[in-house]
This record gives structure tokens, C-alpha cells and sequence, in this order.
């Protein structure tokens, strides 16, 4: 009886886990784990987007690499940083927002463009970037959510103002990230400032979760599905039971 | 403001939901969550075992199996600088505290393999990696 307690008690303390420091002078983390338990973390570190892996368990990580090269000019806060996935063949996809344009980077707050950059080979080195959002300075800070399946389709939701209003668009790539699909808007409006969410089942079918918009006491979560690969979606449904009390 | 986190089993049957809520006192956030079938929502209540303090930015991830499904978030329980805290489903409401000592903010989880890695960034603008407590 004695020894059973005491074994209770055992469990119930809690041995803080081992810390590790992956990169210093960074922020704005996300991270990806392969089928192998290899970890690939994002992060922002001098203006620049990089990646830092982990093949030993997280006992150490790697130099980091710059995957998109921003020049010193990404710029993180709240939830704004880099996201990251990884597929099967470990080809690692980054995206981030970004400005490149010169006369924009010279207003307080320049409007960025979302850009995908993908490793062949395990986050060692990346190719060049792409952009994401068919329309220029219309996302102008991106808030984003990427995620990716095992055979290396890529699904990225973003807040997206062509519209008039804040909206969640929607694109896939496929191929391994090769093939850009066209940019789907899936609802409006939404919060201008809440980065909606990606989610992905094994068979390659996304669920996006977002906080709506509009003049509002409480804005509400919603998320959408799709059963056919992100191609279309199903109506929103209120995921909240009870108002959130979060006004306009 | 607050990303909501949401994660699906790989079966694509379960889902979950985790987001910032105001709707004890509409002033300080706590973070909610629901487990589901599909988009089928029935209840939802709070992640954390504490509502002291603020809690936001939550993250979720289901186990590769889809048995567990984890989260983790922000929390400001101590009433000093936030920390980080998790729990899995499997927990039965019980929380871990998983940042050390230094402030720490915006955790991020992932799965696969055995692994279950977590990071977060400090305030000594260092990016910080620990595994899930298994």
C-alpha cells in the first residue's frame, strides 16, 4: 500500500523536460516533425527566415540556414513569423511574408507578400522562392497557416484584402510543392488580424479554422473541410459553444 | 490578436479545436478547447487547470497513432511572466509546465515517430526546444 502511494506520487511529479536551445537571437518558432521523429524548426533571426534541424532527438541542431533570404527585412511580432511542413521524402517547405520591393520597405509598414521556399534535401539548402498570392500588396501582412502532406502537397490559408475585406484565401501546390493551384477564397469577413489555421488528414484533406470579422460584441471560430483535397469546401460551422466575448 | 489552433486525426475522423476566449469575465483570455467527431461540436471548456492569470496561443497536434491529441499554450497563471504548459488528452485535465526559467512565448508542436517535439521562442530572443513529457 505504502509503496503503491509513493509510486502515485512518482508519476504525479513532474521532471521538467530537457531544454535544448535550437537558435539564438531568433523568434517567431514553428516546427515540423518527419515519420523518423527528425524536427525542422523556422524561425525569423536577423531578418531573415532560417531552418534548423535535428536528426539525434532534439539533442542538437543544426547551423541555421536561411531559407528565404529577406534581407534583413522580415519582420515577426504576434503571430506573423515563418510556418513549416515537411513530407515523406523530406523536402522541407518554409513560407513566410515578406517584402522584397524597395519603395515599399521605405513606408512604416511595408505591405509583404507570402512566399514559399522548399529543400530538397533535408533543410540543408533551399530554392528560390515563390510567391503565393496571385494578387500583389493585397495581403499586406499575410497572417498565414501552411501545412503538408506526406506525398508533398502543400496547403496554405492567409488573409487576403482584395476583396474589399478581409478574407481567408486558400491555395494548394502540388507536385511536391512544384505546381501552384489557383487562389480559392473561402470566406469573408474575417478577422483581420487572427491567422487562420491549417490542418491535414493522412488522406491529404485540409481543415481551416479561422475567427470571423465584422462589427461584432463576440467574433466567433469557424473551420471549413474539404473532402477533396482542398479543391472546394464545405460551410463553415461555429466551433465555440458559448460566445468568446472577443468584440470588434 | 489570437490564431486559432486546430489539428486532425490522420484517420480524418477526430478533430480539435483550441482558441483564445473571454467568455468568464470578457477580460482576461483563457484558452479553450473541444474534441470532436468531424465538425460535430458538442461541448467545450477550458485547456488549462488553472484560469488564474491570461492564457493564449494555443497549438494543437494529434499523436501519429490519432489516439492522443496535445496542446499547447501560453500561460500567465504564476502571475510573473508567461510560461508555457501542455496537456494531452490522455491527461484527463492534468498540465505540464514545460518552459524553464526565462519568459517564454508563442509554442509551436508537431508529431512524428515517437517524437512529439515542442518549441517556443524567450525573452532572451532565443528559439527553445523540449519534447513532450511522455
Amino acid at each position: 500500500m505504502k509503496w503503491t502511494a509513493f509510486a502515485a506520487i512518482l508519476c504525479l511529479a513532474q521532471d521538467p523536460p530537457a531544454l535544448v536551445v535550437v537558435a539564438d537571437d531568433a523568434k517567431q518558432p514553428q516546427v515540423a516533425v518527419d515519420a523518423d521523429g527528425g524536427i525542422y524548426v523556422t524561425f525569423l533571426r536577423g531578418g531573415n527566415i532560417q531552418v534548423s534541424v535535428s536528426t539525434d532527438g532534439g539533442k542538437t541542431f543544426s547551423k541555421p540556414v536561411t531559407a528565404i533570404d529577406s534581407r534583413g527585412n522580415a519582420r515577426g511580432g504576434m503571430q506573423r513569423g515563418p510556418r513549416i511542413g515537411v513530407d515523406a521524402q523530406k523536402n522541407v517547405y518554409v513560407s513566410a511574408p515578406v517584402c522584397f520591393d524597395d519603395a515599399e520597405l521605405k513606408q512604416q509598414y511595408p505591405k509583404a507578400e507570402l512566399w514559399l521556399a522548399i529543400s530538397r534535401d533535408g533543410g540543408k539548402t533551399f530554392g528560390d522562392k515563390v510567391r503565393i498570392n496571385e494578387v500583389e500588396k493585397k495581403a499586406p501582412e499575410a497572417l498565414h497557416w501552411l501545412a503538408v502532406t506526406s506525398t508533398g502537397e502543400v496547403h496554405v490559408a492567409w488573409i487576403d484584402g482584395r476583396t474589399g475585406k478581409p478574407a481567408v484565401f486558400y491555395k494548394v501546390f502540388t507536385e511536391a510543392g512544384a505546381k501552384p493551384g489557383k487562389d480559392l477564397r473561402l470566406a469573408e469577413p474575417v478577422c483581420e488580424c487572427c491567422a487562420p489555421f491549417v490542418a491535414i488528414d493522412k488522406g491529404g484533406n485540409p481543415l481551416v479554422a479561422f475567427r470571423e470579422g465584422g462589427q461584432k460584441p463576440s467574433r466567433e471560430i469557424f473551420a471549413m473541410r474539404s473532402t477533396n483535397k482542398g479543391k472546394s469546401f464545405q460551410a463553415p460551422v461555429q466551433v465555440n459553444r458559448a460566445a468568446s466575448k472577443l468584440p470588434t | 490578436m489570437s490564431a486559432p489552433a486546430a489539428a486532425v486525426s490522420p484517420d480524418g475522423k477526430k478533430t480539435a479545436f483550441a482558441w483564445m476566449d473571454k467568455r468568464r469575465d470578457g477580460k482576461d483570455p483563457d484558452v479553450y478547447w473541444t474534441l470532436a467527431t468531424g465538425l460535430s461540436i458538442s461541448t467545450d471548456g477550458p485547456v488549462s487547470d488553472s484560469t488564474a492569470g491570461d492564457q493564449n496561443h494555443p497549438q494543437l497536434a494529434f499523436s501519429p497513432d490519432g489516439k492522443l491529441v496535445y496542446a499547447v499554450w501560453e500561460d500567465r497563471r504564476s502571475g510573473g511572466g508567461q510560461q508555457i504548459y501542455g496537456t494531452h488528452s490522455g491527461l484527463k485535465g492534468k498540465n505540464l509546465a514545460l518552459s524553464g526559467q526565462s519568459r517564454a512565448a508563442y509554442p509551436a508542436i508537431a508529431c512524428g515517430g515517437e517524437m512529439v517535439a515542442v518549441v517556443w521562442e524567450t525573452d532572451r530572443e532565443t528559439v527553445e526546444f523540449a519534447q513532450f513529457p511522455k
